[in-house]
């Protein structure tokens, strides 16, 4: 048997520690096949070449309760988006965001910029991000650090 | 300063300013004692999301902020060789005077060159525009340092070469 002495105890009562599931905020669960068929829907608007309409559509109810790898697909979409958008069109397309989904627009840039793609194209991730934060203040900064709600 | 330099800083600054928002916030796990949450883990709802800036992959920086400390990790840009070495040295230079640098972290964190810790006593201490300015300004000088140091020691390497060489002419 291992040695007792270095067993923790305190993480062995439930009472002490909240879990990351408890923290977790309830949300609706969102199969792959709703995600993939979204991600269709936002291509055909980007070979259209209506960026804006895109945007609208990727940052409005983000799939937060998908699995992990939907939520990969989602996001390569998503900067797929930003580096097909123009940046003249960027302010504009932020203004027209209603405030729920410019919080979600700065998520998919932080997590964008964390990511291996998003990171080969650090540069247009960043206009987007001076671009909105321009707009919308720091309020999407702040609400993306505390919301537990991840894209 | 360089095109894309400008908005990596500024969001950099913007995610450091909403980051700092820091308040005394004694430990959860053991009576009368206070640590940098975001250094022990252990307290999940005390913690906020990580954020990561990035240039590009050799040029990040990574934010993780807890109720009561943040800590910063810089990876600095190393194109070759020679620069990988500098910054090593760079960045042990300063990591062994920590001491006297109040939010230096003694380690960088995994995947990073330098790593500073801020706390809510060097919150209450200093003022807070001005750890950001310094964070930001610290970013720059050390790719200007670094790129100083790489042709210095190009053209001391040339003179060596040459002093040495000169006998055989």
């Amino acid at each position: 048997m291992e040695d007792w002495r270095r067993i923790d105890i305190d993480a062995l009562d439930p009472e002490n520690t909240m879990t990351l599931e408890e923290l977790t905020p309830e949300v609706p669960p969102v199969s792959s096949q709703e995600v993939s068929s979204k991600i269709n829907n936002i291509r055909t608007l980007i070979s259209k070449g209506s960026h804006g309409d895109a945007i609208l559509l990727a940052v409005d109810e983000p799939p937060y309760g998908a699995d992990e790898q939907s939520k990969e697909l989602y996001l390569n979409t998503v900067i797929d988006i930003f580096s097909a958008t123009k940046q003249t069109d960027i302010a504009s397309i932020v203004k027209s965001l209603s405030l729920e989904q410019q919080n979600a627009l700065l998520k998919y840039l932080y997590k964008g910029m964390a990511s291996k793609k998003g990171q080969q194209q650090g540069g247009i991730l960043l206009a987007w991000y001076e671009k909105t934060v321009e707009v919308t203040g720091l309020g999407p900064v702040v609400r993306y650090l505390t919301d537990r709600r991840t894209v | 300063m360089s095109q894309s330099l400008r908005p990596y800083l500024s969001a950099v600054r913007s995610s450091l300013t909403a980051a700092l928002c820091l308040e005394d916030f004694a430990s959860q796990m053991a009576e009368r004692h206070n640590k940098p949450e975001v250094e022990t883990q252990k307290t999940l709802e005390a913690l906020l999301n990580p954020m990561v800036i990035a240039r590009n992959e050799n040029e990040q920086i990574l934010i993780e902020s807890s109720i009561n400390s943040v800590r910063v990790s810089i990876k600095i840009k190393q194109a070759d060789d020679i620069e990988e070495i500098l910054v090593h040295k760079f960045t042990r230079f300063l990591t062994g005077r920590a001491e006297h640098f109040f939010i230096l972290r003694r380690a960088p964190i995994e995947g990073y060159d330098i790593s500073f810790l801020i706390t809510n006593f060097h919150a209450e201490k200093m003022l807070k525009h001005k750890l950001v300015d310094f964070i930001i300004e610290f970013m720059e000088d050390v790719d200007k340092e670094i790129s100083e140091m790489k042709l210095f020691l190009n053209a001391r390497a040339r003179f060596v070469a040459e002093a040495y060489l000169t006998p055989f002419d």
